[in-house]
């Protein structure tokens, strides 16, 4: 790997690489050729995707995630599976989750306290702890980065998560697929040559790649994947049996309570997570109505329905392989990724699947993050002797006559890629045509996702058949897709850039911007203020227990000064003025300093006598 | 940007072009023409610019895989747009054209059916007919002339079962038993006439336009099969189209 002396020197400073994820979330940055995962403010190298709003203030992290059982009503996790769905997309699995989701204009919205938040705004919180996290790390601004998705997720939801990047002040680069991120970072020594496959098990998302990596390229060959299958479905194995014994037992009534709720899901995660080192485990929850509900779990039980849940990763591996042109005997390793990849179970199933042992050598939870920061050295110019080149997932096309998707460009082509083709009208002295964008791989139009529409008129009123209407697809490296309609006998031209229908327009991203300037200010503010008193707190009490015995060492004049101390600092930070903390502090700490060496002085001598 | 000469398709051609941002001659470089050597910047697409000279190879059924491959990786680690993230946006345009076609390029090459397709309509033969078929209007047309003798025996099948259905089911096996070894023996044909195409080095025009005629009448086999299975299927009982 190269590495030149101007890393970072390019103008608009470091570019980070960020995977977010259904349940964790990670920065990593590329610093003398090596990827290195960047700790969070709470100092550690993973950031639970949670968000948990006290006082009405957003808090990111395990802080956030302490708050999924606590205060079930003001935190939001998982969002990822929401981010550029529709309603009806969600209708299923949001009945699994303890916030409520409301339908909305285009996109739809989480019930938080008082508030309604759009998937992309909680998720911009989350990519906002990161990118400051990253500037703390690193000490300078961070602006460019590279987010990872789930290599399956449509145009929709690769777009929620692009405005998503935006509305954290962060200008995104490139959107990766996550599968292919990890190949990077696992082939990065270019020892790894070959046919591999990707097995990427997240929290909610399920992914495969199949790539060949020859000195220093990472060709994607296809990918496939289910973006509504993840480790929470094992949580659920636990959950869904809880629910159905205290229903039995006590009514569905009291399931409609959101902390039982909250309490189920977090108790179905320890459980599994116990199971993975242990033969037993035991799911254990308080009721509303004070009782207690327990069952024990065996390693075999659970793995026996988990089994039955990740049966659903074969059929898209099996896929992917045929798509590559490959039979499993071809391939050379199986990577793991992901962290349920971590339980046996899942081991089994892959290993079942590929007829070969997977490769668990790689961090299941960092390589995706790793792989991201490569490639946004890349992109920066220091690493030059690596390049991916990725597919589109799935195929884009557009309707015909009888509601019938035409695809222009079939899964699985690598980007960036071009298509043309020509269509022609249906009725005489037709003048204009609807192009509807579609994305999918269904014979019927209607049950692709309709990614745009556009209408291109001024045809000349001809015979049925005879117009000549060129429709010209352009996929750039990044997957976005430019579409163009041109009547080829007129010359006339319409053209449009693919904006999704689930996500956000641009002005709705600008007024979010706009609106989160004025949060952003009082954000940072609250911030500051929840800084000052952690910092303040400790001297408070540390003062607060000597006060007795500074009542005997100090003179009443010094005494009398440092009590007032005290109590300025207590109204400070009662108050909401974080400079009044910092500076009752200081205050305090001046006042105290003859005291602390009174105190010290005072307990040698108790101590020598 | 106009090339020099219009040059023939089918040879390999010498075009010489200067680069569209310093002007330096685009030529004897290793990347020529896809970018200029002298300030690297990624050539626009050129008019005359084929799958075959996207990738340095000649227009032939035979094609290497291997060296396909390694042409491939060389030109996109030069071109792709990932190397012009920080470049001017005529450069970054540039790249996604040229690197779009150039993917195409070498997917076809590698398909034994699009490199066959590649190959006619570089010749210009079997014109992809464009028929109203719906608003889709670039549909190549399966409508050949049927072979004769096929188009007979069909109709009498179709009699034969009108006549009596329980007899003719044997009948029915016995032609999609000759319509697939018609298949086979047409797509042997093909490989045959492709050969001959590649020891003339490109020149036999007349294994082109029986190779053009080849798969006009396998599309009209293929068709006919899917009538025929639809046909045994209704006379086993299954209903028909109960797969879709």
């Amino acid at each position: 790997m190269t590495s030149n002396t101007h890393e970072h020197a390019a103008p608009g400073g470091p570019i980070v690489g960020i995977d977010l994820g259904t349940t964790n979330s990670l920065v990593a940055v590329v610093r003398n050729g090596v990827p290195e995962v960047l700790k969070s403010r709470e100092g550690e190298r993973l950031l639970p995707s949670v968000v948990s709003f006290v006082e009405g203030k957003p808090v990111v992290g395990y802080q956030a995630r302490r708050n999924k059982v606590r205060d079930a009503s003001h935190t939001v996790f998982s969002v990822k599976r929401l981010l550029g769905r529709g309603f009806e997309d969600i209708a299923k699995s949001s009945s699994q989750l303890p916030y409520e989701v409301v339908p909305g204009e285009g996109v739809i919205r989480v019930k938080v306290g008082e508030q309604l938040l759009t998937a992309i705004e909680i998720s911009a919180m989350i990519l906002r702890e990161l990118k400051e996290s990253a500037e703390k790390a690193l000490g300078e601004t961070v602006k460019r980065a590279v987010i990872t998705v789930p290599a399956y997720f449509n145009d929709a939801q690769r777009q929620a998560t692009r405005a998503a990047g935006r509305l954290a002040g962060l200008e995104v680069l490139r959107i990766v697929n996550e599968p292919t991120a990890a190949s990077l970072a696992y082939g990065l020594d270019r020892q790894k040559q070959g046919l591999i496959a990707v097995y990427d098990l997240g929290g909610g998302t399920f992914d495969v790649s199949i790539l060949r990596l020859e000195d220093g390229i990472f060709e994607v060959l296809a990918t496939n994947g289910n973006t509504t299958l993840g480790g929470d479905d094992l949580d659920r194995i636990f959950v869904a049996q809880a629910e159905q014994d205290i229903r039995e037992k006590y009514g569905s009534n009291i399931l409609n309570d959101i902390n039982l709720k909250a309490a189920l899901i977090a108790q179905g995660e320890s459980v599994k997570i116990a199971l993975s080192s242990s033969e037993w485990g035991v799911f254990q929850v308080t009721l509303p109505n004070g009782l207690t509900y327990e069952r024990p779990w065996s390693r075999g039980e659970f793995e026996l329905q988990a089994r039955v849940v990740l049966e659903a990763t074969r059929a898209p591996c099996l896929q992917a392989i045929a798509d590559a042109g490959l039979s499993v005997a071809d391939l050379s390793d199986v990577v793991l990724v992901g962290g349920p990849t971590r339980l046996q179970v899942v081991q089994q199933v892959a290993e079942s699947i590929f007829k070969r042992k997977p490769n668990t050598s790689v961090h299941p939870d960092e390589v995706v993050a790793a792989g991201a920061a490569i490639q946004a050295d890349i992109l920066a110019g220091n690493t030059t002797d690596l390049l991916l080149l990725d597919v589109i997932p799935l195929s884009l096309g557009i309707e015909t006559y009888g509601g019938l998707m035409a695809p222009l460009i079939p899964r699985n082509t690598r980007i960036p890629a071009s298509a043309r083709e020509t269509f022609t009208t249906f009725m005489d002295r037709q003048t204009g045509v609807d192009i509807h964008v579609l994305q999918g791989e269904r014979d019927r139009a209607s049950e692709n996702r309709s990614l745009a529409r556009f209408k291109l008129k001024g045809i000349e009123p001809l015979p049925a058949g005879m117009p000549r209407i060129e429709v010209n697809f352009l996929i750039d490296a990044d997957g976005i897709l430019q579409v163009a309609a041109k009547d080829l006998r007129t010359g006339n031209e319409q053209a449009i850039e693919v904006r999704p229908s689930f996500g956000l327009s641009d002005a709705e991203v600008e007024r979010m911007l706009a609106a989160q300037a004025e949060s952003s200010e009082s954000d940072k503010a609250f911030r500051k203020l929840v800084d000052a008193r952690t910092e303040a707190e400790p001297v408070l009490r540390n003062t607060e227990k000597h006060l007795e015995k500074a009542r005997k060492l100090l003179s009443p004049e010094e005494f009398a000064r440092v009590d007032a101390c005290v109590r300025a600092l207590r109204a400070a930070m009662a108050g909401d003025r974080p400079e009044a903390i910092v500076q009752a502090k200081y205050a305090l700490n001046a006042a105290t300093v003859r005291l602390a060496e009174l105190v010290i002085a005072d307990s040698l001598r108790q101590a020598s006598t | 940007m106009v090339p020099a000469s219009r040059p023939d398709p089918a040879a390999e051609t010498a075009v010489r072009f200067a680069c569209v941002n310093c002007q330096a001659p685009l030529e004897g470089g290793k990347l020529d023409p896809h970018l200029c050597g002298a300030c690297g910047f990624p050539q626009p697409l050129f008019e005359s610019e084929t799958p075959f000279t996207l990738l340095g190879t000649r227009p032939l059924f035979a094609q290497d895989e291997v060296a396909l491959r390694g042409r491939f990786y060389e030109l996109s680690r030069a071109l792709h747009p990932d190397r012009f993230a920080a470049a001017s946006t005529q450069a970054r345009l540039n790249s996604v054209e040229r690197m779009s076609r150039i993917n195409e390029a070498f997917r076809m090459l590698r398909s034994p059916k699009l490199l066959r397709e590649a190959i006619l309509e570089l010749h210009e033969v079997g014109e992809q007919v464009k028929t109203p078929g719906g608003p889709r209007a670039s549909a190549t047309s399966a409508k050949g002339a049927p072979p004769i003798e096929l188009a007979e025996a069909w109709f009498e099948l179709q009699d034969a079962v009108l006549d009596d259905p329980q007899a003719a089911g044997a009948k029915v096996l016995d032609f999609e038993k000759d319509l697939q070894k018609r298949a086979e023996q047409d797509h042997q044909k093909i490989v045959e006439q492709e050969k001959l195409f590649d020891a003339s080095e490109g020149m036999d025009r007349v294994a082109l336009l029986e190779i053009s005629r080849l798969l006009r009448e396998q599309a009209y086999l293929e068709s006919m099969m899917r009538d025929v299975v639809r046909l045994r299927e209704r006379l086993a009982g299954t209903p028909t189209g109960a797969l879709a």
